[in-house]
């Protein structure tokens, strides 16, 4: 009989990459003891860490910033610790989807449910994804002039780093790296602790009181949104369902993965709650602008922080960026190979998966260029996103759910009762805020 | 006895090699079919609550662009 090491020679190499880890995931799972027990579920964490922390993206740190500056800690302290069992139970079904039919969400719907609702579904994510990429960019590039660096540059190595974290690595390093770099997102954390006269009571009030100062008005309705668009959104679920077939994840690492994710849940709140905190603390009452800008906040933190805090915000910034847009370049990639059947693997060799890495460096360098054309529309292009993001989501929701429920598929590992329950609220009040959001871009002043 | 580190169970890969690559599915998907859903009940009026939810977002967002230009 030919050793085994033969015949994983002979797999295709997107293949036979991925047995080489399952291989070392295989053995880890026949050692008892807490100590590999450790160290099988730190072999299979990665893909719910790097959905959740590529989550706090750089218009997800602008959005929690700018939320902090004008609400302070009454509301969305309590409101994000809400988000936490919000993002880890919609993420928690992609991670089973994946696990159990080894096939990504775009290819899932292609198949499951015809061409023209995979076609809908693929133009949106990829638009989304391009528009989404034009904020990252905004923010590495906004960061990275705080170090004196110019837009040209910064975009320029932006693109070249994640353009080559993409192409030259296998799965495995690639998802190592990315998670070494989304590590980066809680230094935000540490900024906490020198907040000037910052009261913990009042923290701890907050989650008795909810106050929202100014009351409800369009302009709370519209941080309510823009806080709830930020911790989910549809990449998220193409990008973890992709990653979790393209690292191997079988029925019996469901475990493993539901507790990645929910580390990754974790924090994303925490990293958010800190933001809030710093911007509360630096800018919350202090001005009345209503739409205050990054800059705005930064040299806020500069005064009353000192600039070694604005500088590392400002770095947090370009590490949110930059996380997002490894992820999100990649569910591109992998949404548009699912779709079409090609090999879409991060394991593949540049050339002979030149297929399913264009898309993603395409993306890269249409929204990388764009944030560097003097006078572009980016406020329209931000406003342009919200609103495929608001369309698009209780879409992919519903084709999560309707495959989560799906038994010839899902068998044994179809939604349980309560997590219906709870997806199906969560659809019911995404849809119920998208449309009153939806309202508010027409009847700006409905609210008041 | 528990150890740390322990194999409790020898695996022969040799051998079990079949049983391996099925249990992990590394096989290519692409090439295993997948059915098209049946659409029907529920699942029916799901998809027409989509389009009509569709239908309305897309009204509200070309009334909202043109008011913008």
């Amino acid at each position: 009989m030919k050793d085994y090491k033969d015949k994983l020679e002979n797999l295709p190499v997107d293949i036979k990459l991925r047995a080489a880890d399952r291989l070392k995931i295989h053995l880890m799972r026949q050692k008892y003891g807490y100590f590999s027990r450790l160290c099988l579920l730190m072999a299979l964490i990665g893909p719910g860490i790097l959905v959740m922390i590529a989550d706090n993206d750089a218009g997800g740190v602008m959005t929690y910033a700018q939320t902090g500056s004008i609400f302070g800690i009454g509301f969305f302290i309590p409101f994000m610790i809400i988000m936490l069992p919000v993002a880890y139970i919609v993420q928690e079904m992609t991670v089973r989807l994946g696990a159990v039919t080894h096939r990504g969400h775009a290819e899932m719907i292609w198949k499951r449910y015809g061409k023209f609702w995979g076609a809908f579904s693929l133009i949106d994510l990829v638009v989304a994804n391009v528009l989404t990429l034009i904020t990252e960019f905004i923010g590495i590039t906004l960061g990275m002039q705080v170090f004196g660096i110019p837009p040209v540059v910064s975009s320029i190595i932006a693109i070249a780093i994640i353009a080559s974290i993409q192409l030259f690595l296998r799965y495995f390093t690639w998802e190592w790296i990315s998670l070494s770099i989304a590590a980066f997102n809680l230094i935000f954390v540490p900024l906490v602790f020198f907040i000037p006269h910052l009261h913990w009571g009042a923290v701890a009030r907050s989650f008795i009181s909810w106050h929202i100062p100014g009351g409800v008005n369009s302009l709370f309705i519209y941080v309510v949104l823009a806080n709830l668009g930020t911790t989910i959104a549809p990449w998220m679920l193409f990008f973890q369902q992709s990653s979790v077939v393209d690292k191997g994840l079988t029925v019996k690492d469901i475990r493993d993965g539901q507790i990645d994710t929910f580390i990754g849940s974790f924090f994303m709140v925490i990293v958010a709650i800190a933001i809030i905190l710093i911007a509360a603390g630096t800018v919350f009452g202090f001005t009345h602008v209503p739409n205050l800008d990054i800059q705005t906040i930064l040299s806020a933190i500069s005064t009353k922080m000192g600039p070694l805090a604005m500088r590392l915000f400002a770095l947090g910034l370009v590490e949110g960026g930059l996380i997002a847009a490894i992820a999100i370049s990649a569910s591109t990639s992998w949404a548009m190979g699912e779709a079409f059947g090609w090999p879409k693997s991060i394991n593949m060799p540049p050339l002979q998966g030149w297929k399913f890495y264009l898309p993603g460096i395409i993306s890269l360098l249409i929204a990388g260029g764009i944030v560097l054309i003097p006078d572009a529309p980016l406020g329209f292009l931000n406003l342009t996103v919200q609103v495929i993001a608001t369309i698009f989501m209780p879409a992919a929701m519903m084709f999560l759910l309707l495959l989560l429920n799906d038994k010839e598929i899902m068998g044994a590992y179809v939604n349980k009762p309560w997590q219906n329950i709870s997806a199906f609220s969560i659809v019911g009040f995404l849809i119920i805020m998208n449309g009153i959001y939806g309202l508010t871009v027409v009847f700006p002043h409905i609210f008041g | 006895m528990k150890t740390e580190n322990k194999i409790s169970k020898k695996i022969n890969l040799d051998e079990d090699w079949e049983d391996f690559i099925k249990e992990e599915g590394l096989v290519d998907y692409n090439k295993i079919p997948v059915e098209r859903a049946g659409v029907k009940g529920w699942i029916q009026i799901a998809f027409w609550f989509l389009r009509i939810y569709i239908l309305a977002m897309i009204i509200l967002v070309i009334i909202g662009f043109s008011r913008i230009h």
